[in-house]
């Protein structure tokens, strides 16, 4: 039973967020593409599209709750020579109030904003309004005009504007569907603001669409100049414990760089800010990208992160005007350096209006080299780490491109695929194209790496990068456990053409263990290939070549231990396709050792949580190949660890849990009811009761927890089925234990289901015997309602569900004398689990399957015999030994083969 | 016993690394805070006598910062949690009204009176928390938007500004906290 999966929701909701906004037919698209990789992700956006649907229907959660404290009216209280009228709103800073003047004189009406922040002490009144009066002197057509600013007798600031009843400005646009130069016009208008403002000294600082108003006569007004330095706590300089309190508008989503990194704000900094409006103007997107975020990764993005180039995330019809000119514009205003931007606004007008003009702009794009550079250095993973590495891959060409001075011809190739690649990473950005775009990147790729190759001649340096291009390109392409587009065959091409040039590079002597690092690589993927398509023959071939070469760089001093576990681990489970499970445990150990290595050299936490993972991951392979000693061996060292990251780190309870979840495992190896495992009840019964009380007391401090909740459930239910012949009172009581948390967890979820639909069958025999037959039966017509929708489709899972309910219900029919009823059940189980062999429950790979499949057996036999049906039983009798001695034979070395067996 | 006091700001950060005993105390603590607070202010507000919540969130937490200072974090992470003492204490106050309505003979009179659907009862707000609680297992953000916009009352505009994302970024969120919310209550709805 593994934890509720994280990333899953994660997914989930990212793709409900993105089409949410999308028309109806976009949307069928998306998640059309979205299905070929991941149909149950596709499903489960569909569904929630659909709930969502309803709510809106039902107004779900539009009418707000009566609570318990009412808004205060300040109808009718004066402030300075206005008195309020009627709510208006809530911004980001405080309430706002509409007011008129008291002695009715001027027909203006104000808008009065009660800011929620303390002013310190009567210095920080004073200062206050002093700031307040100066930036009062600020008139302009465009600014809304403060009027006033003071503070209330419950010593609560306000400022009183001149009330502007309009929309912000990117709304404005969109409403009107205003073109890419009309929006522009407009934002003429508000750089003319900002400009004069600058001339009176005076920053905004917290520039933004929503603080630009248009107005009932289309008229721009800019609101809350210069208020954000009017709310900062002290003076310019002064210590703050958050940079982003301090400096910042109170908007860092519009914040320029320096803002957020508490560098010097000048004119440049509001210049960062109208290119951010126009960049939201032109594209209806932020420069940053609209995902939600942490503040840690706002910051980042807005300190690290390039923006793309407005024409690649615009709306269609947008894209042609904008691109040129206009994109150079936009992006010199976004620089992360002041210095490289326009110096002051008048400049960003100037290159606008030429522009308007078609005239040249005196803004240059960047160069080629230069973005390339830049593209280099980033370290941000866009959609596809892939295509970094596939970025690195032209870079690393084009440096060896240049070293040689090479043909025009080629070197023309190395700019058009960079530009691709730019251009390309744009779109990817905007998700939509993700899969095309890569597709793109692929093609591309592809061509140039094979016109290279047909130039190689004799560079070997040429041919080792091209070697790791193919790499690369097929890694995209579709290597299983990478992400890819899954197209395995072609996958497979490039794969030939890497190792056949690494071959080569072998023969040559060249680069050595750089080239035995690759060729490793390349037979590993073309491995996993082969074991995807099960493709035993192949298989075979390539482990054994994979093994020498394995064998040959475990041997080079400079070898990556990283590769290498990462090789033992994707070997590991491919040999076991092979039969070999005790090679498989092998490699799966020495998996195991190399992180033990790597948590030696350099421990820390998380080397520590790899290795307990990594044993634990051995000791479940070991199991399968009967090495029970072994596994016990691994989990204990497991526990150890866990045990002192625990001390570590109290406070993080995930540590506890895989405790207590190794725990179990442990208790499985020692003394599992249900599958492989050494025979000590007693010591399996310690184990699991400590499991138990880990996750009790996990939950006790956090009853929310749905990891805990499994857990407290997966322990009660091994323990109940450990203690079940011993003292089946306690036993139910245990399993009712498990069965109220899990009860407790929302359902239509496999992690929840599978576990409930188990233990309500399993605990149908305590019940039994202890006369509650008609309690016994309401639950396992439950489990049966329960196991339905896993049963649609014949596969591993529909023998979880179905292993424990036939059992519970042919010991039933056994007990009420109906032995041919619990002969069905049985042999229905027993065929399903011989058909089932492709899907991978074999009983002739996998201990486990094998264990499941010989309890059948006998169960069967043990049935046919009380029906009276001896030669069939005989038959079934021969069937077990059979499996058993095929065991025994796979296994010589395991004590274990025949205990396990022939529980 | 007397339990020696721990700051808020020590609570807050025990809280977020995960801690639960820490995490529970806090809520005490902020939900004894919250009441003082609207206290003193409704005395404050003279003959209004009331107070509105937003405001009465904002005001409590200058009002701990001031008093722990400079290190107590910053209102974002605050309002987290103090949304969801505030979504405690809204249901607390849907559950005296409705006990108050319970009148025996004037409770189909006053079921008259208001419109069906008008008023969010104080059991669908109890489902309602139950779900939201289900929810922060996966994502925290998302009930965290909920509590505050749904529970506080809180625009859209200002939970953003909190969150330092768009705003359009928070209507998204709210969206689909309410399909998953919808769904956890209502059941799957069909195509």
């Amino acid at each position: 039973m593994t934890d509720a999966n994280p990333d899953r929701w994660s997914a989930v909701h990212h793709l409900f967020s993105e089409v949410l906004d999308l028309s109806p037919a976009a949307r069928v698209e998306r998640l059309a593409t979205v299905r070929e990789c991941d149909a149950s992700l596709a499903l489960e956006v569909e569904l929630l599209i659909q709930q969502h649907a309803q709510a809106v229907r039902d107004r779900f959660l539009d009418d707000e709750p009566e609570r318990p404290v009412h808004e205060p009216t300040l109808e009718g209280q004066t402030f300075g020579t206005y008195t309020v009228k009627s709510l208006l709103g809530q911004g980001g800073m405080g309430t706002v109030w509409m007011a008129e003047r008291t002695d009715g004189r001027f027909e203006r009406r104000a808008a009065i904003k009660f800011l929620n922040i303390a002013l310190v002490g009567r210095g920080g009144e004073e200062r206050f309004m002093r700031e307040g009066r100066i930036l009062g002197r600020l008139t302009h057509p465009r600014i809304a005009q403060l009027l006033d600013a003071g503070v209330s007798a419950h010593r609560q600031p306000f400022l009183v504007l001149e009330y502007i009843d309009g929309v912000a400005i990117d709304r404005y646009c969109d409403e009107r569907a205003l073109d890419a130069a009309a929006r522009v016009e407009l934002f003429l208008e508000v750089v003319s603001a900002v400009a004069f403002a600058h001339m009176n000294l005076i920053v905004h600082r917290d520039i933004k669409p929503s603080n630009v108003l248009v107005d009932r006569d289309g008229q721009v007004k800019l609101l809350d100049f210069g208020i954000a330095k009017l709310l900062q706590d002290g003076d310019d300089g002064a210590t703050v414990t958050h940079p982003t309190q301090a400096g910042v508008g109170l908007t860092p989503a519009f914040a320029a760089p320096e803002q957020v990194s508490g560098g010097v704000i000048t004119t440049a900094t509001d210049v960062y800010a109208l290119g951010v409006v126009l960049f939201v103007l032109l594209t209806g997107k932020h420069p940053a990208g609209d995902e939600p975020r942490s503040h840690a990764e706002l910051i980042k993005a807005i300190v690290d992160g390039e923006p793309p180039r407005p024409s690649a995330v615009a709306p269609e019809a947008f894209r042609s005007v904008i691109r040129g000119d206009l994109d150079t514009i936009v992006l010199k205003a976004l620089k992360k350096a002041p210095a490289e931007r326009y110096g002051v606004v008048t400049g960003l007008a100037d290159d606008l209006r030429r522009w308007r003009r078609h005239e040249p702009i005196s803004a240059r794009p960047d160069t080629v080299a230069y973005r390339i550079g830049r593209f280099a250095r980033r370290n941000r993973i866009a959609v596809g780490g892939t295509l970094l590495l596939l970025a690195g891959l032209s870079i690393g060409l084009y440096v060896v491109n240049r070293q040689r001075a090479v043909a025009e011809t080629r070197f023309r190739l190395v700019q058009q695929i960079a530009n691709e690649l730019f251009n390309v990473e744009q779109d990817i950005k905007a998700l939509a194209g993700a899969t095309a775009a890569r597709e793109r990147i692929v093609k591309t790729s592809l061509d140039y790496l094979e016109r290279l190759t047909s130039d190689a001649g004799g560079d070997l340096g040429l041919k080792a990068e091209i070697a790791a291009g193919y790499l690369k390109v097929a890694e995209v392409q579709g290597v299983p456990r990478r992400m890819n587009l899954g197209h395995l065959d072609q996958a497979r091409v490039s794969l030939g053409k890497a190792e056949a040039l690494l071959r080569e590079l072998r023969d040559a002597r060249f680069d050595r263990t750089r080239t035995l690092r690759r060729l490793i690589q390349a037979v590993d993927f073309e491995s996993r290939i082969d074991y995807d398509r099960r493709d035993l023959p192949a298989l075979t071939a390539r482990i054994a070549v994979l093994e020498a070469l394995v064998a040959e760089y475990e041997m080079s001093r400079e070898r990556d231990d990283e590769l290498l576990t990462e090789v033992f681990d994707s070997m590991s489970t491919s040999i076991i396709e092979l039969g070999r499970l005790d090679d498989a445990a092998t490699y799966a150990r020495r998996a195991t050792d190399a992180r033990r290595e790597a948590a030696r050299r350099m421990p820390s936490t998380a080397a520590r949580g790899a290795l307990a993972n990594s044993l634990a991951s051995y000791a479940r392979v070991a199991r399968n190949a009967g090495r029970l000693d072994d596994a016990e061996r691994a989990l204990t060292e497991a526990l150890a660890l866990l045990e002192r990251m625990t001390v570590d780190e109290p406070a993080n309870y995930r540590w506890r849990l895989n405790l207590a979840n190794t725990s179990i495992s442990l208790g499985r190896v020692l003394g599992d009811a249900d599958g492989p495992s050494l025979g000590r009840l007693d010591d399996a019964i310690a184990a699991f009761d400590r499991g138990l009380a880990i996750g009790r007391a996990v939950l006790a401090s956090d009853a929310k927890e749905n990891l805990a909740r499994n857990n407290h459930a997966l322990g009660a239910w091994r323990l109940g089925d450990a203690i079940r012949m011993l003292d089946p009172a306690r036993a139910l009581a245990l399993y009712d234990e498990a069965i109220a948390v899990l009860r407790g967890t929302p359902g239509g979820n496999f992690n929840r289901d599978v576990p409930l639909v188990n233990v309500l069958a399993e605990s149908t025999l305590p019940l039994r015997r202890l006369h509650r037959d008609r309690e016994a039966r309401e639950r396992l017509d439950e489990a049966k309602r329960l196991a339905e929708p896993y049963r649609k489709t014949p596969s591993q899972t529909s023998l979880l569900v179905d292993d424990p309910i036939s059992r519970a219900e042919a010991d039933w029919a056994l007990a009420l004398r109906r032995p041919s009823d619990a002969v069905s059940w049985h042999r229905t189980f027993a065929t399903s689990l011989e058909s089932l062999k492709a899907a991978g429950a074999d009983p002739r790979t996998e201990l486990t399957s094998a264990f499941v499949a010989s309890r059948r057996y006998r169960l069967l036999t043990e049935a046919l015999i009380a029906a009276g049906q001896t030669e069939e039983a005989a038959t079934v009798v021969a069937k077990r030994g059979e499996l058993v001695q095929f065991w025994k034979h796979k296994l010589p070395g395991s004590p274990y083969v025949e205990s396990v067996l022939m529980r | 016993m007397e339990e020696p006091p721990s700051s808020i700001t020590a609570l807050l950060t025990a809280a977020d690394n995960g801690d639960g005993m820490a995490k529970d105390r806090l809520f005490t603590v902020l939900y004894a805070e919250l009441h003082a607070m609207a206290r003193r202010e409704a005395a404050r507000a003279g003959s209004t006598g009331a107070f509105g919540v937003t405001t009465l969130l904002h005001e409590t937490y200058l009002h701990i910062a001031s008093r722990e200072g400079a290190r107590f974090p910053d209102r974002a992470r605050f309002m987290g949690y103090a949304a969801r003492v505030m979504r405690g204490l809204v249901i607390d106050h849907a559950r005296m009204r409705r006990a108050a309505k319970r009148g025996g003979q004037f409770e189909i009179t006053s079921l008259d009176t208001e419109a069906a659907g008008q008023l969010v009862d104080e059991r669908e707000l109890n489902e309602i928390s139950q779900a939201l609680d289900a929810l922060a297992q996966h994502d925290q953000a998302l009930a965290d938007v909920v509590d505050l916009k749904f529970f506080s009352g809180f625009s859209f505009d200002e939970i953003a500004t909190m969150r330092t994302v768009s705003e359009r970024t928070i209507r998204r969120q709210w969206e689909t906290a309410r399909a998953y919310i919808h769904r956890q209550i209502r059941g799957q709805a069909p195509a």
